[in-house]
C-alpha cells in the first residue's frame, strides 16, 4: 500500500495542501482529556485517602501526557494528490497518488479521498500511515471510470495526530486535478468510415488537374506550363519537355453541431452520448482526411472550436465534447451563439440535435439560409417507442404537453427538410456507420433531385 | 435503527472494538479472582461493557468513564499492587486500541508501520511508567506519607514562584520597551 519511493515520471498536475503552521492540526485530542482526567482522579484519591497503591492504575496515564506535552512539535509538512493520467478511457482505471513528505515526521497520517461521481473506488479509499522525518510516503489509490465526462477529486481529506494520539487535528481540501474520462476508443473507432462519409461531403479527390501531391498523368509540355511541373526523367527517355499532372490536394471544411442537451435521466444521458461518439466519429474521419473541422456546442454555453486542421484540433474537440456531459439544467441553454457568422459559407454542417426545441431548430435553419449545406442527425430515445406503455403511469398533463412538443418537434422537421436540411432519424440501436450512411444516401438522392 | 448500529460497528474497527471488550473482561476475571470482596466482578463487568461501548460509538470521554469506573472497582478489591499496576497498564492499552478503532473506521488500509510504532510506544509508556511507579511506591514504603507530600509541595510551590517570576519579567520587558517613534513608524524606509 504504502511505497516509500515510486519513480518520479507520472504525469499530471499535482496539487499540495501545506501542513505547515496550520492551527487546525494542532489540537488537543480526546485521548488527552481522558488520560488527564484518569491521571488527576487517580492523583486526587490517592492523596486524598493516603494510598500510594492507587497511583499503580493511574501512572501509565501520567507518564503518557507528560511524554505527549514534551514530546510534542508542530506539524510540518505537504501533501500532493496527483493522477497518474489525467486523459483515459471509460472503463479504465486511474491511480491516485498522494506524496506526504514531512521534515520532521509525523506520527499517524490518515488520507480519505471522495471522487467525484462518474470515478469508482476500487478498494478503499482511506489509508492510515506515518511518515518518518526528512521523507516522503506516497500512497496509491485506485479508482476506476464509471462514466465518460471530465472527474475530479472532490475532497481529501488528511487527519494527523502524533504517536500518543494526543495532538492532532483535521484538514479538508479541494483537490484540482482532473480526469477526462472518453468514450472508449474502440467503440469511436468503430464508427469511423471516412471513405463512406467522403462522400457525403463530396469527392475530395477531384479529376481536375492542379497542384498537389498525388499523381494524375503525364503529358508534353504546352505553352504556359510552368517548369516546375517538367518531369526530368521522362523528358530526358523521349528527348522532349513532358510534365506531370497532379489531382489538385481539396480539402472541405465541416463543422459539427452537437446540442447539449440535459443528461438529467437515463434516456437523455444516452442521447448525449450517442451524439458525442458521432461528434467524434465525424471529427476523426475528416481531419484523417486533412479537412479543417471546427465545433460548435450549443447548450448551457456555446463553445465554439474554429475548424482547422491536425491532430491537435482532434483533441481539442475532444476535450469540448467530453464536457458536454457536465451540462447544467436547461434553463441556462443559450441559442444565438456568435459563432454563426464565422461558419465558412461553404462549409459542411453536419448537427447532432433531437430537434425538441424550436430555438435549435431555428439556429439550424439561420445556418442553412446562409447557403451551408446541413445535415441533422436526429437521435431518437426510447421514450418515443414506449409512449402507450407511459400513458398508464403519467398523468394526463404531462403526457398531453409531451405530445405537443411532439408535434412541435415535427413541425420544425417539416420546415427544416423545406429549407433542404437532411434530417435522419437515428434509431437506439442503430449504430453511427448505419446513420451516417442513411446520411450519405439521403444527399445523393437531393443532389440528384436538384440536378432533374 | 439495527443497521445504523451494525453500519456503526463495522466502521468503529471490529476487532478494536472487540479488543476493548475482551482486556478489561479478563482483567475483571483476574481481579476478582484475587479478591475476597463481594460484587467486584460485577462492578468490572460494567466497566468493561461502558468501555466497550464507548468503543462501538467512537466515544472517548464514555470509554474514559469506564476506565474510572474499572479504576474504582480495582481500588475497592483491595488487590495487591502488582496486579494494581497489571490493571493500570491493561486500561492505558485499552484506550490505546479504542484510539485505533476510531482510526479504522470504513476498513481503511493500514501501513504496518502504525501497529509497530503504536506497540512500540505502548510498551515504552507501560515501561517507564512501570519503573516510576516502582520508585514511588519504594519511597513511600520507606518513609510516611507526608515526607512524600511536603516535597511534592515545596517543589510545586517553587515552580509555581518562578513561573510567575518568569512572567513578572516578561510583562516587564514588554513595558520598558523601547517603542518607534511617530516619525519612524511614518517612514519605515528611512
Amino acid at each position: 500500500m504504502a511505497q516509500e519511493s515510486l519513480p518520479d515520471v507520472l504525469e499530471g498536475p499535482s496539487t499540495s495542501v501545506r501542513l505547515t503552521g496550520n492551527r487546525e492540526l494542532a489540537r488537543r485530542l480526546p485521548l488527552f482529556d481522558v488520560c488527564g482526567l484518569i491521571a488527576l482522579a487517580g492523583l486526587v484519591t490517592a492523596i486524598a485517602f493516603r494510598r500510594p497503591d492507587v497511583l499503580a492504575l493511574t501512572t501509565p496515564f501520567v507518564v503518557a501526557i507528560a511524554a505527549a506535552l514534551a514530546l510534542w512539535r508542530p506539524v510540518d509538512g505537504v501533501v500532493k494528490i496527483r493522477a497518474d493520467r489525467t486523459r483515459i478511457v471509460e472503463g479504465e482505471d486511474v491511480t491516485i497518488l498522494v506524496d506526504i513528505t514531512s521534515p520532521s515526521g509525523i506520527g499517524r497520517v490518515e488520507i480519505e479521498l471522495e471522487p467525484s461521481d462518474r470515478l469508482v473506488a476500487v478498494g478503499s479509499l482511506r489509508a492510515v500511515t506515518t511518515v518518518k522525518s526528512n521523507s516522503t510516503t506516497t500512497l496509491a489509490f485506485t479508482v476506476r471510470a464509471s462514466d465518460w465526462g471530465v472527474a475530479k477529486i472532490d475532497k481529501l481529506t488528511v487527519r494527523v495526530c502524533d504517536r500518543f494520539a494526543m495532538f492532532g487535528g483535521e484538514l479538508d481540501a479541494r483537490a484540482d486535478t482532473t480526469v477526462t474520462i472518453g468514450l472508449p476508443e474502440d467503440r469511436i473507432s468503430a464508427s469511423l468510415e471516412a471513405e463512406r462519409f467522403r462522400s457525403i461531403v463530396g469527392s475530395h479527390l477531384s479529376n481536375d488537374r492542379g497542384q498537389g501531391m498525388e499523381i494524375a498523368d503525364i503529358r508534353p509540355f504546352q505553352p504556359g506550363d510552368s517548369t516546375r511541373n517538367i518531369n526530368w526523367r521522362i523528358s530526358n527517355r523521349r528527348q522532349e519537355p513532358w510534365v506531370t499532372l497532379r489531382h489538385p490536394d481539396r480539402s472541405t471544411t465541416v463543422v459539427i453541431i452537437v446540442d447539449a442537451h440535459d443528461g438529467e435521466n437515463d434516456e437523455q444521458r444516452m442521447t448525449q452520448r450517442r451524439s458525442v461518439s458521432a461528434a467524434m466519429s465525424l471529427s476523426r474521419g475528416h481531419l484523417a482526411l486533412h479537412d479543417r473541422v471546427g465545433l460548435l456546442v450549443v447548450g448551457h454555453t456555446v463553445q465554439w472550436l474554429p475548424p482547422k486542421l491536425g491532430r491537435n484540433q482532434l483533441f481539442q474537440i475532444a476535450d469540448r465534447l467530453v464536457a458536454v456531459s457536465n451540462a447544467p439544467e436547461a434553463s441556462r441553454r443559450m441559442y444565438r451563439p456568435p459563432a454563426v457568422s464565422t461558419i465558412p459559407n461553404n462549409a459542411i454542417v453536419v448537427a447532432v440535435s433531437p430537434l425538441r426545441d424550436p430555438l435549435m431548430v431555428s439556429l439550424v435553419a439561420e445556418i442553412r439560409s446562409r447557403g451551408n449545406p446541413v445535415s441533422v442527425l436526429v437521435p431518437q430515445t426510447e421514450q418515443a417507442r414506449s409512449s402507450r406503455r407511459r400513458l398508464r403511469i403519467t398523468n394526463r398533463t404531462t403526457e398531453q404537453a409531451r405530445r405537443l412538443a411532439a408535434v412541435e418537434q415535427k413541425i420544425g422537421v417539416q420546415s427544416l427538410r423545406e429549407r433542404g436540411v437532411g434530417i435522419v432519424a437515428w434509431a437506439p440501436d442503430e449504430p453511427v456507420i448505419t446513420v451516417i450512411d442513411s446520411v450519405r444516401q439521403l444527399r445523393q438522392a437531393m443532389a440528384r433531385g436538384r440536378s432533374w | 435503527m439495527l443497521t445504523w448500529h451494525i453500519d456503526r460497528f463495522f466502521r468503529a474497527g471490529p476487532l478494536c472494538a472487540l479488543v476493548t471488550l475482551v482486556l478489561p473482561m479478563a482483567m475483571a476475571a483476574f481481579v476478582n479472582s484475587q479478591s475476597s470482596e463481594d460484587n467486584i466482578l460485577g462492578i468490572l463487568l460494567v466497566a468493561s461493557g461502558v468501555i466497550f461501548i464507548g468503543s462501538l460509538i467512537g466515544s472517548a470521554l464514555a470509554s474514559g468513564f469506564g476506565a474510572v469506573l474499572f479504576s474504582l472497582g480495582t481500588t475497592v478489591a483491595e488487590v495487591p499492587v502488582l496486579i494494581m499496576v497489571a490493571v493500570g497498564i491493561s486500561l492505558y492499552t485499552t484506550l490505546v486500541i479504542h484510539d485505533l478503532s476510531g482510526s479504522f473506521h470504513r476498513g481503511p488500509r493500514v501501513a504496518r508501520a502504525i501497529w509497530r510504532n503504536t506497540s512500540l510506544t505502548t510498551l515504552v509508556v507501560t515501561a517507564t511508567s512501570t519503573a516510576s511507579f516502582a520508585l514511588v511506591y519504594f519511597v513511600a514504603n520507606l518513609t510516611t506519607w507526608q515526607s512524600i507530600v511536603v516535597p511534592f509541595g515545596v517543589a510545586a510551590i517553587g515552580f509555581a514562584a518562578k513561573l510567575a517570576a518568569d512572567s513578572h519579567q516578561t510583562f516587564g520587558r514588554q513595558l520598558t520597551a523601547k517603542r518607534r517613534s511617530q516619525s519612524d513608524a511614518d517612514n519605515p524606509v528611512s
